[in-house]
């Protein structure tokens, strides 16, 4: 009996490695237009210049750069479920790490574009690392800008690494359910000769482990390092303590939402209701109900904080930001409404298990954290120390080509990854089924 | 137009082979500078210049430091002399209209053979000039006479002909530095009118604080210009209403807007003034109201015995008198020579149509404008910067020309043009004008005729140290031949106050229009609106919304059959029932720069102020303009003290030095072996004339973006002026420069991932260009906001690219820039100092800025010197202060205090 459940969860995850239809390979083809189309507009502004964009001074970071911390957020809650909830044996992470990881490792890869596409000079990003060179020329060290260099790139090592390695019992699955050809070597180069033996068992769960904790870190500390571009300036709606636990929980929020999004058509599409249960979105939602409380709480602490510094720039920031400008003002309540108000609404039992309310919520959430990067990035800039200098800021053709590239590309590759590889865990599933029915039989 | 350029992919500046002299000129050292004195030509005031050629190339224009007029400064226009001589769009070779009526190039030899002809038959000749004294005016005289004619006409649009009927026929000259009470009715001395360097040194002296007391400055018209924005007290009229004013203070009858106590407060300031000074504006009813108060208190300090060079500016009566011989054929050929008169005069049309009734038309101009284009010889002069000749501003004062740099196109001197087409109608020129070129000629009225076999081994070392070093001047001299008087016309009975009255000003860069095609011009806004790359019309809020005007609406403005649009610029420092506009702009011909940028309202002024019909149309066209916000918000960052608070330091100075870290720093600060350069700027002397800010493009290769770069704010320059209003204050406009503090704890610095900005061990903070990847963080981490980034490659379509300083590095796109102090100068100075084998002198380094402000703004040196003149300042200056000192940023400008009837705060 055990043998047949443990088969039925294999079979549901190796029948989404099925040929895909013609209407999904249209909608990849899209994204890959859109990608198209993102790299043309690109072109220009590497022919041109920057001056293509909408920036200027003082606004001089804009699009690029809330896409690059709204991927790179989004990144985070991947690792929180596949790393964390690992270390907090939270049995409802099992179904879906292995999607929100591999969310995780295409986030980072679009979100590490973003540093190099808002560069002036690109051809010469590499003068960020450390690389030897004739003139003993080394980074600059206190700049938060090369911090973030290393973060994401710490980040995109382990991620890739935890990711890779808890896949490789799966691939080797796989690979013993494909018949020969191309794909078949594909899967036996990539699980590593996985047998299933009781060693490789072993040192697959400590290695694992290790992985997860050392995952776990880089949850807070990432993100806590991105908004030190921020923070680490003297710009006012920048420069405030609460950015580190502020940025993190955003990231995890919109994270979460994400998952959400990604997940609930996903379950559809490739008909895995049985296996991604509603139960675990319900999770999801609580959690968000968390995030979206420390947010909310970090919007009130920088309005408090505006009133209780008595600075000046502060307080006359807080206000244009809130009621001074006919285009931000709107965009900041629209974002405490999304992000804060929205997820309050999973308290409501009968509207977090409805898995249609939740896409729409998740959606929703998704929107209101890019408005939030947005109004952070562009806000703080256009309104700082001299009046003089105060300017807005509208992206303009290119930047949002650029920005409909990023989403291309990560969907692209995300729907491409649910088609090639096992996007659940099979083994940790299973794991779970023996684990469950040990219990039960204990008990009987 | 620098973006259109970008954006058409001229090609980058290149040169495809160097070729090294095989006989090495004595005086051209590769790297080293050779300095040309010579006169400035950009408006009559006659300032001295010295010119800077590097490589046979000149890049730069200074005042000369001989010449009494500007003592080594020069204004904005001064600055961006250069441009004029690289103007892309100057004529290369002479041109002559063919029979159908197409302009083609041709040679000198042809034209002076054809043109010769038709001087030897001795038309009717009549020469339209702008003016010129001495030398080119004798010359332009005798070749007249050489063909019988007389008729020489000195065409200045702004013709001082109102100042002229009230000062007995002259422009005086006056000594606004003595006066303790200076009234100006609508004369803008420090920006067009007469002298402006030469007025605002004597202002700058004028407002300094002596035993707790300074000279009160009051302006009366229709504008608050930048030159009223430094008064004491602003009398804001509509046009046409100062003669009742004038004469309200002296009986004391009230005037409906004015309040009493202002009235009572000049009345006051003029009969207990010792020595009161009365500036009569352009128009007539400034001029008169300035003459009706000169008859209540005679004022010493006008000089109508030293009269200025302006006085010889043709009346409009003997304009209409040339315009209406050419309409009845009696003239055969016309001269022109940097006139405009199909641009500038109001009956424009009726002179371009006069001109076809003229059978010779010649123009000399350098550039195809709006007259030249309607001649039948294009003659081609050399730019001022490329000729020999003088210029003489005030009796016994004549600065002298030379040849700064080599002819760039097939151009001739204006004077050999004249003697060449004599010798071409057979005239002989050693036996008519005694000289066989102008050179000769120029040799010959200066005293120091060329001697047969003279070569230049055996130049009289007396001429030669005349040339070198600019001129002659001295107290006394022969007086410029007077012209018409011209006469103030009858006073206008009463003015409708229902009627909108057109308020058209010389633009400060552009003065009538003749500097339109200098793109820095174009680029550097205008002091008080900010605006630039374009033409507004001022309207004061009350009438404003009386027709739902806000600004960028487009208006529709008509007089008399005209009709010109023109967007709205809405603000308090205009009159109610005013509507100021900027005279110099909308050139339909001048170059690519000035070609369509704007509206000529010329056309509307068959009057001086007329009544103008105005509509609102529905579209809108942005002023484009500087933008930002326009008030402090309780910042403190343009501080202010009254006279007798400024004996007092209130402000902590965080000195950007080692000894300037406490307790409030986390690190230690730098440490400095041998210099901390640092400046001082001093806000009570800033008057916002932007010559800073022009001298610093020309110096350091600032590349020019164009309007819709500028509406982007992407502005490139290195240092701004920030203007700030407030109109509930006295001084409701301030004006601070802005440029990078060198701050000690420089807050880019520790941003940039890649060192591109660093910390100099002489206290500058560098921008490396070759470094920098173009994150732009250090920018968003400048308070001061003084970073500039590169956004695209401007261009400088050539020949403007012979411009560029050697000593400065032209950036590429993607990379940020910023003042440098410039870092070239104080290398330069330091390299000499070593070689003299001696340490620097206090002053020796004299950034771009520092050295033309025209009032003293900026000192510059180095702050480990105690003795040098600034540590003297930062040391005991009581007005001194940091902008945004608590940022504790420890900048190396500190700015000192405006004095201001009632500081704000």
């Amino acid at each position: 009996m055990t043998n047949q459940a443990l088969r039925d969860i294999d079979d549901q995850v190796l029948g989404t490695l099925g040929r895909p239809s013609i209407r999904y390979m249209l909608v990849l083809g899209l994204f890959a237009l859109l990608m198209l189309i993102g790299v043309i507009a690109y072109g220009f502004q590497y022919a041109l210049g920057m001056g293509v964009t909408g920036l200027s001074v003082p606004v001089a970071w804009g699009v690029y750069i809330t896409n690059f911390v709204w991927w790179i957020g989004i990144a985070h809650s991947g690792t929180l479920i596949s790393a964390i909830l690992y270390l907090f044996r939270t049995k409802w992470r099992n179904g879906i790490n292995r999607a929100a990881e591999a969310m995780t490792i295409f986030a980072i890869m679009t979100a590490g574009l973003f540093p190099l596409i808002h560069l002036g000079r690109v051809w010469v990003f590499y003068w960020l690392l450390p690389y030897p060179n004739w003139r003993h020329l080394w980074p600059n060290f206190k700049s938060p800008l090369v911090w973030d260099v290393v973060a994401v790139s710490t980040y995109f090592i382990v991620s890739l690494l935890f990711f890779y390695l808890g896949m490789i019992p799966d691939l080797a699955t796989v690979r013993d359910n494909t018949r020969d050809g191309r794909r078949r070597r594909l899967y036996t180069l990539l699980a590593l000769g996985w047998t299933g033996r009781y060693e490789q068992w072993r040192h697959y769960a400590r290695s694992y482990l290790a992985l997860a904790a050392l995952a776990t870190p880089l949850v807070i500390s990432v993100h806590s390092v991105v908004s030190w571009d921020f923070a680490m300036s003297l710009i006012r709606g920048w420069h405030t303590t609460i950015f580190a636990p502020y940025f993190v929980a955003g990231a995890i929020h919109s994270g979460l939402a994400m998952v959400i999004t990604l997940l609930i058509p996903l379950r559809k599409i490739l008909r895995l209701e049985r296996i991604l249960m509603p139960y675990y979105f319900e999770q999801m939602a609580l959690l968000m109900i968390l995030t979206g409380l420390i947010v909310g709480y970090s919007y009130g602490v920088e309005t408090f904080m505006s009133w209780y510094s008595a600075d000046i720039f502060e307080r006359q920031f807080w206000m244009y930001r809130a009621f001074g400008s006919w285009a931000y003002s709107p965009l900041f309540w629209i974002m405490i409404f999304l992000n804060v108000a929205v997820p309050m609404t999973f308290f409501v039992k009968k509207l977090r298990t409805n898995l249609k309310y939740l896409l729409i919520a998740a959606i929703l959430v998704n929107i209101g954290m890019w408005i939030e990067r947005f109004v952070i990035i562009v806000v703080s800039l256009s309104h700082d120390y001299l009046p003089t200098s105060w300017g807005d800021y509208a992206p303009r053709f290119v930047e949002v080509w650029v920005t409909g590239f990023s989403f291309g590309l990560f969907f692209f590759l995300f729907l491409s990854f649910v088609k090639l590889f096992p996007c659940i865990p099979m083994s940790e599933l299973k794991e779970q089924a023996i684990e469950e029915q040990r219990a039960i039989q204990e008990r009987v | 137009m620098g973006m259109a350029a970008a954006g058409t992919g001229l090609a980058s500046v290149g040169f495809s082979r160097l070729i090294p002299f095989i006989h090495q000129p004595d005086e051209i050292i590769p790297g080293v500078s050779t300095w040309y004195a010579t006169s400035c030509r950009e408006c009559p005031a006659g300032c001295g210049m010295i010119v800077r050629n590097r490589d046979a190339r000149v890049v730069k224009c200074e005042g000369n430091p001989y010449s009494p007029v500007n003592r080594g400064k020069l204004c904005a226009r001064g600055q961006a002399a250069v441009t004029g001589l690289y103007d892309p769009d100057r004529i290369k070779s002479p041109m002559r209209r063919t029979e159908q009526g197409q302009l083609v190039e041709t040679s000198w030899d042809d034209a002076f053979a054809s043109i010769g002809n038709v001087l030897s038959r001795r038309p009717r000749i009549a020469f339209l000039t702008d003016l010129q004294t001495t030398s080119l005016n004798s010359l332009m005289k005798a070749w007249l006479s050489a063909f019988g004619s007389d008729r020489l006409i000195t065409y200045e649009t702004i013709n001082y002909e109102y100042i002229k009927a009230v000062n007995g026929g002259v422009v005086p000259s006056y000594r606004i530095d003595q006066s303790d009470f200076l009234i100006s009715f609508a004369a803008d001395f420090l920006e067009t009118w007469v002298s402006p360097v030469e007025f605002a040194r004597q202002f700058s002296v004028m407002r300094e604080v002596k035993n707790r007391k300074r000279g009160t400055f009051v302006y009366v018209g229709p504008r608050v210009s930048m030159t009223a924005a430094n008064a004491d007290l602003r009398i804001i009229l509509p046009p046409g209403m100062s003669t009742s004013f004038a004469r309200s203070i002296i009986d004391g009858r009230t005037i409906p807007g004015i309040r009493e106590s202002d009235v009572r407060t000049i009345a006051q300031g003029l009969k207990s003034a010792s020595r009161p000074l009365i500036l009569p504006g352009l128009d007539a009813d400034s001029a008169r109201a300035a003459s009706i108060l000169e008859g209540f208190r005679t004022s010493t300090l006008v000089n109508r015995n030293r009269p200025h060079a302006l006085t010889s500016s043709a009346t409009s009566s003997e304009l209409q008198a040339l315009i209406s011989d050419m309409e009845n054929g009696r003239i055969d050929m016309l001269v022109i020579y940097n006139a405009n008169p199909v641009y500038s005069l109001p009956e424009a049309s009726r002179f371009a149509k006069a001109l076809k009734h003229v059978r010779t038309v010649i123009s000399m101009y350098s550039v195809m404008d709006e007259t030249t284009t309607l001649a039948n010889w294009i003659l081609p002069s050399n730019t001022p910067l490329e000729s020999w000749g003088d210029y003489s501003p005030y009796p016994g004062q004549t600065n002298l020309m030379q040849p700064t740099m080599g002819t760039l196109f097939d151009t001739r001197q204006t004077g050999d043009i004249l003697i060449e087409s004599a010798r071409s109608a057979g005239i002989n020129p050693v036996r008519t004008f005694r000289a066989d070129s102008f050179y000769e000629f120029l040799r010959r009225q200066w005293g120091f005729p060329v001697a047969s076999g003279e070569d230049a081994e055996s130049v009289s070392p007396e001429w030669e140290s005349l040339v070198q070093r600019g001129g002659r001047w001295s107290e006394t001299g022969a007086a410029p031949p007077a012209s018409g008087t011209g006469v103030l016309p009858k006073e206008e009975s009463s003015t409708n106050r229902e009627e909108l009255r057109l308020w058209a000003f010389p633009h400060i860069y552009f003065y009538d229009g003749r500097g339109a095609n200098r793109r820095w011009l174009q680029e550097i806004p205008e002091p008080v609106t900010n605006a630039v790359w374009g033409t507004w019309a001022e309207i004061h809020p009350s009438t404003a919304r009386k027709m739902n005007i806000r600004t960028d609406d487009m208006l529709e403005i008509a007089q008399g059959g005209i009709k010109v649009q023109i967007p709205a610029f809405v603000w308090e420092g205009v009159a109610p029932g005013a509507i100021a506009v900027p005279i110099g702009e909308g050139h339909s011909k001048y170059g690519r720069f000035a070609s369509g940028t704007g509206v000529n309202i010329l056309p509307l002024l068959t009057t001086p102020y007329p009544a103008v019909k105005v509509r609102r149309l529905g579209a809108s066209k942005w002023v484009t303009r500087i933008r930002g916000s326009d008030k402090q918000h309780g910042r403190d960052i343009v501080q202010t003290v009254a006279i007798s608070e400024s004996l007092e330091r209130t402000s902590r100075i965080r000195l950007p030095l080692p000894e300037g870290y406490g307790k409030e720093d986390f690190y230690p600060g730098h440490e400095y072996k041998n210099h901390r350069w640092a400046m001082t700027v001093d806000l009570n002397k800033c008057i916002g004339c932007h010559a800073c800010e022009t001298a610093c493009y020309a110096e350091n290769n600032v590349a020019v973006v164009g309007p819709e770069g500028i509406w982007r704010r992407r502005e490139m320059t290195w240092l701004r002026i920030d203007r700030y209003i407030d109109w509930k204050e006295s001084s409701p406009i301030l004006f601070q420069p802005m440029l990078c503090q060198h701050c000690d704890a420089a807050p880019c610095e520790p941003v940039c991932p890649v060192y591109a900005s660093a910390h100099s061990d002489e206290g500058l903070n560098m921008q490396i260009y070759n470094r920098c990847v173009g994150t732009r963080y250090c920018s968003h981490n400048c308070p001061y906001k003084v970073r500039r980034f590169n956004w695209f490659d401007y261009q400088w379509p050539s020949p403007l690219h012979y411009q560029l300083n050697p000593d400065v590095t032209v950036r590429s796109r993607g990379v940020m820039e910023k003042c440098t102090f410039c870092i070239q100068r104080i290398r330069e100075a330091e390299m000499t100092a070593l070689r003299e084998n001696r340490n620097l002198r206090d002053g020796e380094v004299i950034p771009a800025c520092v050295q033309t402000c025209p009032t003293g703004v900026y000192t510059f040196g180095d702050l480990k010197d105690p003795n040098s003149k600034v540590s003297r300042i930062v040391q005991s200056d009581p007005r001194a202060y940091q902008v945004l000192a608590e940022l504790n940023t420890k900048p190396a400008v500190i700015y000192l205090k405006r004095i201001v009837e009632r500081p704000g705060r």
